[in-house]
């Protein structure tokens, strides 16, 4: 039996499984619903337009975070990464605030930002900023010094070397930053919904939560997934066609 | 005085470790070296004999003395001093063609030339077919080729070569080497070639360039009177190469 029958029998069986589960009247199916009875919800919300407009939501607000962070992340990853003496007053700074989960923010980001976008941006922003500056700062430092002295027997300007040998030697240590940039802002993005928010997934969730209505909750739950799946499955595509000379690419789910 | 021509005078260089005593890489040391010259320079390890070639690159400052190659004081690298490195140094995410391409690009010459002296160097250096390969996909041979045709792309005066073949088997060692003798006479640059091999040097060499260790030091620089093609098994190859290696070796042997 191939790999690939493998596989999907695998995700089948466990489709079942959960079916028989929630049929067997071991557990409320307030509390466990039938993976039927979720698609059929999904369904509805989705044909009644009340999913897309979560899902839209949520997607915004990442995307936003997400590219906020890229935009300060990358430039002063590069420029720490290059300058030692830049490096030695940003990484300290950086390493202060690493350690500190971006869920213990969440209570003075609401406090600073109110309860509408701007604190949750700021969260998902938060969450994104430091594998992306991290990496892009390894990237930088640790290029191969001997292809930047070919450069320099070859004629290339400081420049030129940083631009043509520097950076692209930076670019598949940048890759794992931004995919798992866009990770952190994932999680970030569902712990602010939860909290405070009249829309997204995680709104979505919590509400159905308070009126016990699982189905719906789960159909959330299910979208999340779907959603970090296919924006993971874009990266991994972008990635592979801009780094196809490296052969030994991970195709391995950053999350 | 021609263009290629190397003028190595009163050249030292001594490394200075912050927690340890000055190490004397290279004593003083005088070369001349005429334009056109295949000069390999053999030594043991530790002999300096990459840090000389890096100076004449301009990677390295000197301590004290100067390097000068065609009349003009070298002071930092230049596309004019191609240098090949024996770990080959090519940029994984260019092609062969843009590899042998990247000097040319970087110096700002027109897309249509560059495009004709890659292709020059393609097919010189034997890598018809495998210009759209990435260097992850060629054999430690043909990467060497794509780096000697990336220096010889950018016409330099001098081609610097450190132990160029070193990281490849012996059979293909001995193919580049004709390689590289053949393109010396297409393209009459001035060698300087870094070997621990005396055969190597011996089948390669106009002159041999012999350094000692700690510190070091050039004791011998013999002219090797063969004419080319050279045969490792003819009589006047192996009796001259026997003499220089009992050179080397009575100097080595007794040193080290």
């Amino acid at each position: 039996m191939n790999a690939r029958l493998t596989r999907l029998a695998a995700v089948v069986a466990f489709v079942i499984l959960w079916e028989a589960t929630a049929r067997s009247g071991w557990f409320s199916s307030i509390l466990l619903p039938p993976p039927s009875l979720v698609a059929e919800t999904g369904w509805k919300l989705l044909t009644g337009g009340e999913l897309l407009k979560h899902v839209w939501t949520s997607l915004a607000r990442v995307l936003t975070g997400f590219a906020i962070a890229a935009v300060i992340a990358i430039p002063l990853g590069i420029i720490a990464g290059s300058t030692p003496l830049l490096y030695n007053i940003v990484d300290p700074i950086v390493e202060l605030f690493r350690p500190i989960p971006v869920l213990a923010l969440l209570p003075l980001a609401i406090l600073w930002f109110g309860i509408g976008e701007a604190s949750k941006i700021f969260i998902i922003t938060y969450a994104a900023f430091f594998p992306m500056f991290i990496n892009t700062v390894a990237g930088v430092r640790y290029t191969d010094p001997m292809l930047v002295q070919v450069a320099s027997t070859l004629g290339a300007t400081r420049a030129q070397i940083f631009t043509r040998v520097v950076l692209m030697c930076a670019l598949p240590s940048l890759a794992v930053g931004i995919r798992l940039g866009l990770g952190f802002a994932f999680l970030a993005l569902v712990a602010a919904e939860l909290i405070a928010s009249t829309a997204g997934l995680g709104y979505l969730i919590m509400d159905s939560r308070l009126t016990f209505q699982t189905d719906r909750g789960m159909v959330g739950v299910v979208a999340l997934g779907v959603l970090g799946f296919a924006i993971n499955a874009i990266l991994v595509r972008v990635e592979r066609w801009a780094l196809a000379w490296k052969q030994d690419i991970s195709a391995a789910e950053v999350k | 005085m021609s263009t290629g021509d190397i003028a190595i005078e009163g050249v030292t260089k001594v490394y200075k470790p912050q927690s340890a005593a000055p190490v004397h890489a290279l004593s003083e040391t005088n070369l001349r070296i005429a334009s056109g010259r295949f000069v390999c320079i053999v030594g043991p390890s530790g002999c300096g004999k990459s840090t000389l070639l890096s100076m004449v690159a301009g990677l390295m400052r000197p301590s004290s003395g100067s390097i000068r190659v065609g009349g003009a004081l070298v002071t930092g690298p230049g596309p004019e001093r191609g240098l090949v490195f024996q770990e080959y140094g090519l940029f994984p995410w260019l092609t062969v063609r843009g590899n042998i391409g990247f000097g040319l690009s970087c110096r700002g010459v027109p897309a249509a030339e560059r495009e004709a002296i890659v292709d020059k160097y393609v097919n010189l250096t034997g890598l018809s077919g495998f210009d759209n390969r990435y260097p992850s996909e060629l054999s430690g041979g043909m990467k060497q080729r794509v780096a000697i045709g990336r220096t010889l792309a950018n016409n330099p005066r001098v081609l610097l070569m450190d132990e160029p073949f070193g990281a490849v088997d012996a059979l293909t060692r001995e193919s580049l080497q004709d390689e590289i003798l053949q393109l010396w006479r297409v393209e009459q640059k001035t060698i300087l070639f870094v070997t621990h091999s005396m055969m190597e040097a011996v089948y390669l060499a106009d002159d041999i360039v012999m350094l000692r260790a700690r510190p070091g030091r050039v004791f011998a620089t013999l002219s090797v009177p063969l004419a080319h093609p050279r045969r490792r098994t003819d009589q006047s190859f192996l009796a001259f190469y026997s003499e220089a290696e009992e050179t080397f070796k009575q100097e080595v042997g007794r040193h080290s």
